[in-house]
């Protein structure tokens, strides 16, 4: 079944002679189980491309359409929804919550989305297992390395059990060994419970993990046999 | 709720700034508000622990138990008015005495013992006999100026000791002590006290009644100035809010107290205007991953909540200590039913504080998370 469709979508970012085309025409279909690699250069629009399919930004013009929902036809309200409960979004920056320990993190989406607490209690330790953070799941995020940051934000996506995972540079702050570990686990994760994926990457060693690639330069993007 | 309890937790500093806060601006209220009911508890008890219904007044009296003088003999005609079930006299007498060098100011109140307008909390002792002569009754915070029960009390121009045969509490009169004797003992003191008084006859200030089952006292006080002219009687509470400077005062306290919560509401708005902008990144983030501008609202409010619970129990504890350190010729009084009024005004003013902020959090966009490095 088709999980992510993006149909013709354009991205621009302000007005008059500063405005930025962030995604240009961007069409891509992906299936569920599918794991997508996402390459470009810095300002080419990846990122733009993993909020508006995350419901983060509206585009300019085009259709979205997770499932069989079209995220333009979602209230306000409805797509705080969507992403509470179906989008696992791994920022490029983490944006883990300060306050919060690196387990606090990922169950504050006890609060935030709709499972049941015990379940995401659960999801959570064993999460903070696989992802090699089980003596740190206490410390705050300024007590954290820069990896150790990014796999407690890996595991806060992860701790829904959302339907699409959006990565935003998974790896640049880890390590081969930790970086291959880690794309293993979201590429198990999709594979084994009928996820969507697309992980934005630099690193074309972690590609081989993924089921297709997709170049995109300028806003535009290149599929790539 | 996790997010907000451990927010408050992580940055103890900042929560336990704006609970001192709060606390400070509390603990002035209460202490105000004690103020406030200490004076109109001292000014008013003499009334206020009376079991008459209406006083009677000479119209050129204008509501003042000083002021106003009537003819012992209405009382008679009080009584005989329809509705009435029994009329008392009272006589006041303002007077000092000598106690332990220091002079103090007696009221001197002329009843009727058995009659409407007697002081009805009667704390130790006897009470007085009908018709007695040179006893009295004394107000508990006689006690505080070294009288004790049996000791006599000479006021300032008499010759004649009063012995105190029982207390009485709560039956102060505009701050002053007061000593309840007879009609009888109070004509014989004034006399001596004002010389300028005698051969005015029996004259009382106000004629107390009670009204029997049935009827209302507003109806009962018309018929009874029908009957009498040029007599003024008013309800007992209206009598209380007519004694000089005790309305004056409760509506400044008022006043002041309602600014005061105005400035806890101001307060809070400000602290967490203040952290709202500098938490902007932060809810960015938890908008992004799916927090709805609701979820955000309830942990600002359970924040508030906890502050002003906080403070208010802080404030709360420093008045109490400030209690004992306050002369005890100080009239504070804290009342139960002040402090839980306080509390509830505390904690709703906060919350509208904290509810300003909310405007701020639906604008943030989620969006914004994007390029935070938070
Ligand atoms: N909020 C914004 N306002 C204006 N322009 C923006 C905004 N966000 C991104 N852009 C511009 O849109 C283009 C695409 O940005 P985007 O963040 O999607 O790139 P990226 O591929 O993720 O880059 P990087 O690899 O450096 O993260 C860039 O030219 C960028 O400057
Ligand atoms: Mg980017």
């Amino acid at each position: 079944m088709t999980a992510i469709n993006v149909d013709d979508v354009t991205k621009i970012y302000g007005e008059g002679h500063t405005a930025v085309r962030a995604l240009r025409d961007a069409s891509l279909e992906l299936r569920d189980n599918e794991f997508l690699a996402l390459l470009g250069p810095s300002g080419s629009g990846k990122t733009t491309l993993l909020s508006v399919i995350g419901g983060l930004l509206a585009p300019t013009s085009g259709r979205v359409t997770i499932g069989d929902t079209a995220l333009a036809g979602m209230s306000k309200k409805e797509q705080t929804r969507f992403r509470a409960n179906r989008v696992g979004f791994v920022f490029q920056g983490f944006n883990l919550v300060p306050f919060l320990t690196a387990r606090e993190n990922m169950t504050v989406m006890g609060s935030i989305s709709d499972a049941p607490r015990s379940e995401i209690e659960a999801r959570a330790d064993q999460l903070l297992d696989e992802l090699g953070l089980t003596d740190r799941k206490n410390n705050l995020p300024e007590q954290l390395s820069g990896g150790e940051r990014q796999r407690v934000a890996i595991g806060r996506a992860l701790v829904t059990d959302p339907d699409l995972i959006l990565v935003d540079e998974p790896t640049a702050s880890l390590d081969t060994e930790l970086g291959t570990q880690v794309v293993r686990l979201l590429a198990t994760e999709i594979k084994t419970r009928g996820k969507a994926g697309i992980m934005v990457t630099h690193d074309l060693r972690m590609v081989e993990y993924t089921d297709r690639t997709v170049r995109i330069l300028d806003g535009e993007l290149l599929d790539e046999a | 709720m996790q997010l907000a309890l451990a927010e408050i937790r992580r940055r103890r500093g900042r929560w336990a700034s704006i609970t001192g806060a709060v606390a400070f601006i509390v603990f002035l209220v209460l202490v105000l508000a004690a103020l406030a009911d200490g004076l109109f508890i001292g000014s008013t008890g003499a009334l206020r622990n009376s079991d008459a219904d209406a006083l009677v007044y000479s119209v050129d009296g204008r509501r003042s138990l000083v002021r106003s003088q009537l003819p012992l003999a209405m009382r008679a005609d009080v009584a005989a008015v329809p509705g009435v079930a029994d009329a008392g006299a009272l006589g006041v007498l303002l007077a000092t005495a000598t106690s332990a060098d220091e002079a103090i100011d007696i009221a001197v109140i002329g009843h009727l013992p058995g009659h409407p307008g007697e002081p009805t909390r009667r704390s130790s002792g006897r009470p007085l006999g009908s018709g007695e002569r040179f006893v009295g009754l004394a107000d508990e915070s006689l006690r505080d100026e070294g009288v004790a029960l049996g000791d006599s009390v000479l006021l300032t121009g008499s010759s004649q000791p009063i012995e105190v045969v029982g207390f009485v509490s709560d039956s102060q009169y505009l701050l002053a002590d007061t000593l309840w004797v007879t009609l009888e003992t109070w004509q014989a003191l004034r006399s001596e006290v004002r010389p300028e008084t005698i051969g005015r006859g029996d004259v009382v200030q106000a004629i107390p009644f009670t009204v029997t089952d049935g009827v209302t006292v507003a109806t009962v006080g018309s018929a009874v100035d029908a009957a009498l002219g040029n007599t003024e009687t008013v309800t007992t509470d209206e009598a209380i809010l007519s004694l000089p400077g005790v309305e004056q005062q409760a509506s400044t306290f008022t006043a002041i107290i309602a600014v005061s919560f105005v400035v806890v509401a101001i307060v809070i708005a400000l602290f967490f205007a203040l952290i709202t902008l500098e938490k902007r990144g932060q809810l960015a983030i938890l908008k992004a991953i799916g927090s709805s501008n609701i979820l955000l609202l309830r942990g600002v409010l359970l924040q508030a909540l906890i502050a002003t619970v906080a403070g208010y129990g802080l404030g709360f504890v420093l008045s109490r200590l400030l209690a004992f350190v306050l002369p005890a010729a100080v009239p504070v009084e804290f009342l139960p039913r002040t402090a839980l009024t306080l509390f509830v005004a505390t904690i709703v003013m906060g919350a509208l504080g904290a509810v300003f902020s909310f405007r701020r959090i639906v604008r943030i966009d989620p969006a914004s998370a994007l390029g935070g490095e938070a």
